[in-house]
């Protein structure tokens, strides 16, 4: 057994020679290398990083407008008038302008009427003040209502949230109303809902598009 | 450094043996570049994932986008007011600086619940439409699908007017199958519509009041059968029925002519004449042209292709005949060439290699002189033919090719002792002709 090791030590002597160290070359070399290595792990880390977050950004920018936007189409579509006595029936749409909306809905049980606004904090709210279940002889709403946020982040450079299309799809001169005449003349409603969750992480703001008709302008008779 | 080669055995070594002496020989050059490759190739597959999920997220915002326009699609084409002019269009809408193309086709069915509109009988009534929306943009990869929506329409009563009735415009190519895409107008009184054809090849025009109708099929680089680029076909609307017309539209095919060779050129104004069955009014045409390489464009791609001979009158094809029988008889055309829209091929129809020798009366040969041959005989031509060969060499003879018929032969300025007027029946061997002058 010692042979052995003796001669492998003489072999490996032979071979690499006493512990030497290390030449000035060898380390600059290994510096530089090491330098190299370091600088393009630490590029690829920002980088990673940075992709990471622009991408966070983005998909939480598009997480946010699309469940605004289902609740807004659907509330929207859903939209009807109401019956009066003795006079004309109330159109589906209650007030508009670029960003507030407040429509007659025909959602649940009893209709409710629903108003979309922007507020100071650029947030998307909902106030939905639920029919009274015995108004009588025609529906009437509660004057109190539930509040809730259904997007934020809009960000204030954003175009008109709402535009008012007649009949043949254009927009009907008065953009800004409460006054029945106009409002009759809505047929559909062009919703862009653009938010930007976060612009300081720089992804960009997400913008949808969409145009809701409202098929169902039935009247709701108690 | 001595053993460098020996690098990594020697670390394993040294790591099995470190109980009995140290060795310390640091890291090799080898064993450094190998770590920098693994390293290189881990963060390029790091990179490509990265990449790969910034697309994923930038697809699935397009596509949510696309979805909402693909909604306010199908609302919009729900809520018309007019059913019967519900036809396909094509929009373009940006959105977060994309442009989104947003094409809507519209097919009917028919209540004999045939697959196609067009292939309905001619009693059957629309049952409904169907609203397709596809929606498509820019950074759309070629390979994934592109957001899709359709609803389907009953059309509203008013639409039941047994007082109207229907069109159905189907163009097939020269295969007999459908072609998608083809701009079909409908013209008539007050009517002027436009619609694509579908992937039925049916253009569908419904609810039109009764009345005669000019459906025109448009697509650029298409060519009718007939040869026309435009067809224009007559429809005429009963009240309660549905009018089928039929256009056989296909891509422009072509193909190459060449005529005569180098030692019997042919003249470069000779018309070629092309035949298959289906050209009307009598299976052949004549396209006028000069040179003796020449592009036959615009031809509809019959699979049977097309018979190409020289020259424009009657006698010229091989297979022609008048009342009487056919001029050349037992002869038959060459092989018939299909027209290509991509590789036009190339055809050398075969023609009468001539060796036209000019003579006195005394039998002395005249230099310089150049023969002029008019098409002589009864049979009619699409063109006037007569072409001057070229110039006699010392010997008197002028060689050409010339189409097959009957021909007369002349010298300008000169007179003939006798009328040379021979016919050229198809065969490969020269024709000797001998014309005397006084």
């Amino acid at each position: 057994m010692t042979s052995a090791v003796d001669r492998l030590r003489r072999r490996l002597r032979h071979c690499v020679g006493v512990d030497h160290g290390l030449t000035l070359i060898e380390m600059m070399v290994t510096l530089l290398l090491m330098g190299i290595v370091g600088t393009i792990m630490f590029a690829s880390v920002v980088s990673v990083t940075q992709t990471l977050t622009h991408s966070q950004a983005n998909s939480d920018s598009l997480d946010i407008a699309r469940i605004g936007m289902n609740r807004l189409a659907k509330t929207v579509r859903s939209g009807m008038s109401i019956q009066q006595n003795g006079s004309a029936d109330l159109p589906p749409l209650v007030e508009i302008s670029p960003n507030k909306l407040t429509v007659y809905a025909s959602l649940g049980t009893v209709p409710a009427m629903v108003t979309y606004s922007i507020d100071s904090n650029r947030q998307l709210v909902e106030n939905w003040y639920a029919g009274v279940a015995a108004s009588s002889p025609y529906w009437t709403f509660s004057s109190t209502s539930r509040t809730e946020v259904v997007a934020r982040q809009i960000p204030a450079s954003a175009a008109p949230l709402f535009t008012f299309l007649d009949t043949n799809g254009v927009p009907i001169a008065n953009q800004t109303s409460t006054n029945v005449a106009d409002l009759s003349l809505v047929h559909g409603v062009a919703i862009n809902l653009t938010i930007d969750s976060n612009p300081a992480k720089g992804g960009g703001p997400v913008t949808l598009a969409n145009t809701v008709t409202m098929p169902n302008q039935g009247i709701a008779k108690r | 450094m001595n053993c460098v080669g020996r690098g990594i055995g020697r670390l394993s070594r040294s790591a099995r043996l470190s109980t009995q002496f140290r060795e310390d020989a640091g890291v090799s050059l080898v064993e450094l570049v190998v770590a920098l490759t693994v390293a290189v190739v881990i963060m390029t597959g790091i990179a490509n994932g990265l990449v790969r999920a910034l697309w994923v997220s930038g697809d699935s915002k397009n596509r949510e986008v696309a979805t909402n326009l693909a909604a306010a699609a199908i609302d919009q084409a729900r809520a018309t007011t007019t059913y019967s002019t519900l036809l396909g269009t094509t929009t373009i809408q940006n959105v977060n600086g994309l442009d989104f193309t947003i094409l809507r086709t519209v097919t009917s069915y028919l209540s004999t619940g045939s697959t196609s509109p067009c292939d309905g009988s001619a009693s059957s009534f629309i049952k409904y439409k169907k609203i397709s929306i596809k929606i498509t943009w820019p950074t759309m990869p070629a390979t994934s699908d592109a957001v899709r929506a359709q609803t389907l329409l009953a059309p509203n009563v008013s639409s039941f007017d047994p007082s109207l009735g229907n069109v159905g415009a189907k163009v097939v190519n020269a295969l007999g199958a459908p072609v998608e895409g083809i701009m079909v107008t409908l013209v008539g009184g007050t009517t002027n519509l436009a619609q694509f054809t579908d992937s039925d090849g049916c253009a569908f025009f419904d609810s039109l009041p009764a009345a005669s109708y000019a459906a025109t099929a448009n697509t650029s680089g298409y060519v009718a059968s007939n040869g026309v680029n435009q067809p224009t076909v007559p429809a005429s609307v009963s009240a309660g029925a549905t009018t089928p017309i039929i256009f056989d539209y296909d891509k422009q095919g072509s193909f190459n002519v060449v005529l005569g060779d180098a030692t019997y050129p042919a003249p470069s104004s000779v018309p070629v004449g092309i035949g298959n069955p289906s050209l009307l009014p009598d299976g052949t045409q004549s396209v006028a042209g000069t040179g003796t390489s020449r592009l036959i464009s615009n031809s509809f791609p019959f699979p049977s292709g097309y018979s190409v001979w020289a020259g424009s009158c009657m006698d010229a094809d091989p297979e022609g005949k008048n009342a009487l029988g056919p001029y050349h008889p037992a002869s038959v055309r060459g092989a018939a060439i299909l027209a290509s829209a991509v590789n036009p091929p190339t055809v050398t129809p075969q023609m009468a290699k001539v060796r036209v020798v000019v003579l006195t009366s005394g039998g002395i040969p005249l230099t310089g002189v150049t023969p002029l041959v008019t098409h002589a005989g009864t049979a009619p031509c699409d063109y006037p033919e007569a072409f001057t060969l070229g110039a006699s060499d010392a010997s008197g003879q002028s060689l050409a090719s010339l189409p097959w018929g009957t021909w007369d032969f002349t010298v300008p300025g000169r007179t003939l002792t006798a009328a040379v007027t021979p016919t050229f029946h198809p065969v490969t061997s020269e024709i000797y002709v001998e014309v005397r002058v006084q």
